[in-house]
Parts: C-alpha cells; sequence; structure tokens
C-alpha cells in the first residue's frame, strides 16, 4: 500500500493499494478494521486526500497518456472531474478553508505547481524556480504549501506562500520527498532515501525526518524499519 | 511504503501486522497489499500503524512484510524426456510461455528520463511482440510501466502507466486485440536494478510485457 492520508475528523485513512493487481484508492475505518475500494473507476486512482471538512476527497485517476483530478463526494459516491488538461495531474491537495486546491501537472513540459478553484476553475501555475515540483500540501493556516523541489542530483524540502512568493528550503538530499505538516503548522516531517552504494543496494535506507518551518532541527524519526509517506493527523483526529 | 527489507525484519514484520490493532479480524491477505520498492519481484505484503508522539499520531507506511516470496519468472513446464514425441522436442522453452517471450522475443522496453515515446529499439521490440502475440492468440499479456526513482511517488505511479499504456497501443497498433493486453503501473516501487547510478536507472525505466 502506498500514501496513507488521515481524515480530519474520523478514524478513518485514505489509503493506495495494489491489492489484486488492480490499483485503486480505498478508505480504511481504523475503529471496525473495514475497508472499501473508493467507487469503480477504469483507470487506476491514486494520490487521495480528504477535505478539510471529509465529506469529500479529492484523488486522481489514469486516463490515456494522463492522469485528471476528480472530486468524490463521500455520501453520494458521486466523482465530478475538476481537471481534463491530458497531462499529468496528481497530488491534489485542498487549501484548509476549502476554497482551493493545489496540485502538480506536466501540462507545461514537466513538474510544477498549480492553484485552481475547488470547482477546477481558475488554474495558474505557483512555482516557477529551476528543476520539478510535487507533492504539495496546504499548511493548517493556510499561509504555506510545502512541496517537493527535484533537480538532477539533488531534492529539496521546501515552503512557498499560496501565491508562490516567498520560497525557502528547508532540507536537501538525495531524494527527500512528501512533506506533511503537524497540526500547528511549525513542523514539517518528510522522508528521506540515502542512495544504493552498489548495485546490490547496499546502504540504502528511508527514513522519516522531521525540521521545523524555520528549516533548523532536523531530527530523524525512530521507526522499526525503514519507513516511507508520513502522513500527520490534524488534531482530535 | 517500505523499500527493502532484510530476511530477519520481515518475520518481525508479519508478526506486527497480524497483532496491529488495524488489521484486528482482518486476513491479512485480504488486507492492504504493499508492492515494496527495492524487493525482489512479486514480494507483497503490507503493514501501516501509528505511532502516538506528543499526543499527535502519526501515521506511515512502514515495513512491508515478504508474503509471497514467489519468482518473477515462473519456470517454464520443462519437456519431458520421456514419452510420445520426445525424440522430436526440440529444447529450448515451450513455445508461446513466458519464457519463449523473454528469450526469443524481449519481453521489455526502455525509455529516457521522465518520458514515455518509443524508440526505434522499442519499436522492434514491441514489433516482434505483436508477431509474437499474433502467433500465440489464445495468450493474454499484461505489460507493466516502471520509473526509476528520480522522480517522486505519486508523479511515476501516473507515468509508468503512460509508458504501459504507450506500449500497449503500439501493440494494438500492430494489429492483436486490445482485449489480450492489460496495462498496469508500479511507478517506482519495482526496480529490476537496486543500484543507484545511471545504469540502473536506465534498466528501471520499462515497459515489461509478461504473460497472464
Amino acid at each position: 500500500m502506498l500514501t496513507p492520508r488521515f481524515h480530519p475528523t474520523r478514524d478513518e485513512i485514505a489509503f493506495m493499494s495494489f491489492a489484486y493487481n488492480r490499483p485503486r484508492v480505498y478508505l480504511f475505518d481504523l475503529t471496525s478494521g473495514r475497508q472499501r475500494m473508493l467507487g469503480e473507476w477504469p483507470g487506476m486512482t491514486l494520490s487521495p486526500r480528504f477535505s478539510p471538512d471529509g465529506s469529500k476527497i479529492v484523488l486522481s485517476e489514469t486516463r490515456g497518456s494522463g492522469a485528471n483530478i476528480y472530486l468524490v463526494d463521500l455520501a453520494s459516491g458521486r466523482a465530478t472531474e475538476l481537471t481534463n488538461s491530458g497531462a499529468i495531474d496528481v497530488s491534489p491537495c485542498f487549501s484548509p478553508d476549502g476554497s482551493q486546491i493545489v496540485f502538480n501537472s506536466d501540462r507545461g513540459g514537466d513538474q510544477q505547481l498549480y492553484v485552481m478553484n475547488a470547482d477546477g476553475s481558475n488554474v495558474r501555475r505557483i512555482s516557477f524556480g529551476e528543476g520539478r515540483y510535487a507533492t504539495p500540501v496546504w499548511s493548517p493556516r493556510g499561509d504555506l504549501i510545502a512541496f517537493t523541489r527535484l533537480s538532477p542530483d539533488k531534492w529539496y524540502i521546501g515552503v512557498m506562500h499560496p501565491d508562490g512568493t516567498g520560497e525557502r528550503m528547508l532540507a536537501e538530499g538525495f531524494a527527500v520527498e512528501g512533506p506533511t505538516f503537524c497540526p500547528n503548522g511549525r513542523v514539517i516531517m518528510f522522508w528521506r532515501e540515502s542512495p544504493a552504494r552498489n548495485d546490490r543496494g547496499d546502504g540504502y535506507s528511508s527514513r522519516l525526518v522531521t525540521v521545523d518551518i524555520t528549516g533548523f532541527n532536523e531530527r530523524v524519526v525512530v521507526t522499526p524499519t525503514d519507513a516511507s509517506d508520513p502522513s500527520w493527523s490534524p488534531l482530535g483526529a | 511504503m517500505n523499500r527493502r527489507e532484510k530476511g530477519g525484519d520481515r518475520l518481525t514484520s508479519l508478526e506486527t501486522l497480524r497483532y496491529s490493532p488495524f488489521m484486528r479480524g482482518r486476513s491479512v491477505k485480504a488486507g492492504v497489499v504493499h508492492v515494496s520498492r527495492r524487493e525482489a519481484h512479486h514480494r507483497l505484503g503490507t503493514q501501516t500503524r501509528t505511532k502516538t508522539m506528543n499526543n499527535i499520531k502519526i501515521l506511515g507506511a512502514l515495513a512491508a512484510v515478504a508474503l509471497l516470496a514467489a519468482c518473477n519468472q515462473t519456470p517454464a513446464p520443462t519437456q519431458a524426456s520421456t514419452g510420445a514425441g520426445a525424440a522430436q522436442a526440440p529444447s529450448g522453452p515451450v513455445p508461446g510461455s513466458e519464457q519463449d517471450l523473454v528469450q526469443n522475443v524481449g519481453d521489455r522496453v526502455f525509455f529516457a528520463f521522465d518520458k514515455s515515446n518509443l524508440s526505434d529499439a522499442a519499436k522492434t521490440t514491441l514489433t516482434r511482440q505483436a508477431d509474437w502475440l499474433k502467433k500465440y492468440p489464445q495468450v493474454q499479456v499484461q505489460i507493466a510501466g516502471n520509473c526509476d526513482d528520480r522522480g517522486t511517488e505519486e508523479y511515476n505511479l501516473a507515468l509508468g502507466q503512460r509508458r504501459a499504456n504507450a506500449a500497449r497501443d503500439f501493440v494494438v497498433a500492430q494489429g492483436v486485440s486490445a482485449s489480450r493486453i492489460t496495462t498496469i503501473s508500479y511507478g517506482k516501487d519495482r526496480p529490476v536494478a537496486l543500484g543507484d547510478n545511471e545504469a540502473a536507472w536506465a534498466q528501471n525505466r520499462n515497459a515489461i510485457t509478461s504473460v497472464r
């Protein structure tokens, strides 16, 4: 399984699974232990995230040579198409007030960050630095978007304001990916991979790391084995 | 999501999974299935757990479990060395088998970084695959798209699907029925080569055809 994400209020997670060789988004009720596939889709569904009120999930479905973003109402199961650019539009994430969605798309040639209204209108690009940008997440206060930035030799975890200004890097490495904010927005967790030093894969590791949004105080989180895809729960979950 | 396990961790992880509150009352096999990165082929397993830290729960996908350690290449049925027809039986893989595809046709094509367009070499291989599929009309195949790990997870899932689709569309254009081909993407989670260098990455940017 990949990319677990917390529901904002219930003990529930959304995630993606390769069960039965059909990669799809699932919902997992932590109290009952029950899980279900979210809807019936012809293509692969991936990158789920709950809306701030928990009533909807925004996700991507591969279609043709691209991936479109859909909004799924959890009560009715109805899916609304938000993007259809023919490009790969993935990793959508709501603003905390629910009015906007940030995502990454290669519609301009390579992966960059875009923001749109929650109904899919008014799409505008916000990332313009060097390299590719990915995995955007909105801060709990709404003032920052954290992201992964990729250059050929080095990746970064960074933040910028939702209008694209004020970009700064918090952490870097051979591969650092997938920021998630703690509920008060002061700390970000991500995962860091160290490269294999030979063709047997020796030396490879994958660790969860936290860093303050000041860019200081980096710490490795102790996990029983290698780990990735952290998701910080909201308060009260 | 975990990337690679040592043998010792595997059992521990399985036990943890089995007794995790998440999985209570669930069969492990019916649970979430994780295709871990840097794992040997076709090892499927999962583990998710929560961890309480400063009154805040942190959820991560940890440590895949090797439930199935099956080999990628199912050995083709061996030619019987006795019995009728043995005298004429040629050596080598059974015609129309996975091994036949791998040895005599070529089961995979390769892509440039962050690209899904087919090179001339890829088109040659896929043309051979199409001819082979026309010769064995009962055979159904899966085309799996894969990526190197120099991209992010979710994007690479979609990129791998784009590669699988590109290979499928070419084979279908050669006259093979689309109904005989399924596609899937494993993103960067099933590398063929475990190294972190250009040679390894080049091997991992592929679309692999296998007999279903």
